[in-house]
């Protein structure tokens, strides 16, 4: 029997020799599987990458110094950096330097042994601050240990402008309560008595019997 | 085998001989992967499969590529040879001259 020799010229071509009782194809079968389960672990990758693309919010990727390894298109639309901007910086930049002590408490909100949630103020390209409602992950690798982080940011502008807005109306409608003299009652949609106010009566004035 | 996400794949086998298809269609059986055999027996019509076709792998029993390689980005091959193929290290595989072929094929 000849020796079948495999021999990869690059990584999408294999040569085989042919013997003359076809045990080579024996070790196409083994070349075919091969293909299969890198092709299928490709295919994973691929998906991951286009599944990380496609989401909404700012994705990136640091190592443990806090430099960026990997940006999603929503990152880029959002901060305004493309990858050759961005990738190999520090993550510092994304961030307001100087926090007030009102932001800093806002920062962590809730952390835990997987990773942290919070809000905070980013900074785009251009300078532009805005709030950010975000979430660090630690990556791990095949053995468990952690090899960077992940962060998932969300720009809250518009909740935060929306949040702004109720507050504001919740004091108006408080101050409407106070301040007019007529009863008022909050009343829900299944008839249940959520508020009432009591006017301020001045005394009244009693009529002095004209004598 | 490991979880296979990607279980559909479309093999293109070009081989003089319909047996030694046959053969190959046989072996190449795994647990859920489906594979669409197309077969040729020569490579005349090589081109025209693969631009009508989205082959995810080619296995071909000729000595000479007849298609381009470069077209094909996607696209895992397997080449059968009848000759040693340490010869095909050379950039110009043509280098490798039919006397030489024949000379190696008579030692059969």
């Amino acid at each position: 029997m000849i020796q079948i020799k495999i021999h990869i010229l690059n990584q999408k071509k294999i040569h085989i020799l042919r013997d003359s009782e076809l045990n080579y194809i024996n070790t196409i079968n083994e070349i075919v599987k091969n293909f299969i389960i890198n092709d299928s672990e490709l295919f994973e990758l691929k998906l991951l990458s286009y599944a990380t693309k496609s989401v909404r919010d700012c994705i990136y990727v640091t190592n443990m110094l806090g430099v960026i390894l990997y940006i999603n298109q929503a990152f880029v639309k959002t901060y305004g950096y493309n990858e050759d901007e961005i990738l190999g910086h520090s993550s510092e930049r994304l961030f307001k330097k100087n926090l007030s002590e009102n932001d800093i408490e806002n920062v962590f909100v809730h952390s835990s042994e997987t990773g942290w949630t919070g809000e905070s103020i980013a900074i785009k390209k251009d300078g532009t601050e805005f709030e950010i409602a975000f979430s660090i992950s630690y990556v791990h690798d095949d053995k468990n240990e952690i090899i960077g982080l992940v962060v998932i940011v969300n720009d809250i502008t518009e909740l935060k402008k929306l949040q702004k807005k109720i507050k504001e109306n919740e004091e108006r409608y408080k101050q409407m309560f106070e301040k007019h003299f007529a009863v008022k009652l909050l009343i829900d949609i299944e008839n249940v008595l959520k508020s009432r106010t009591i006017p301020y009566l001045p005394p009244a004035k009693i009529p002095y019997p004209v004598s | 085998m490991k979880n296979i996400l990607k279980t559909n794949y479309t093999v293109l086998l070009v081989f003089k001989d319909q047996d030694e298809i046959e053969k190959i269609k046989f072996r190449l059986v795994f647990d859920g992967i489906i594979f669409n055999f197309i077969s040729l027996n020569s490579l005349d019509k090589i081109n025209e499969t693969i631009k009508n076709n989205k082959i995810d792998l080619i296995i071909y029993g000729f000595n000479d590529d007849a298609f381009k390689i470069s077209s094909l980005q996607n696209t895992f091959i397997i080449n059968v040879c009848d000759f040693p193929i340490s010869h095909l290290n050379d950039t110009n595989q043509n280098s490798y001259s039919k006397s030489k072929k024949n000379s190696y094929f008579k030692r059969f």
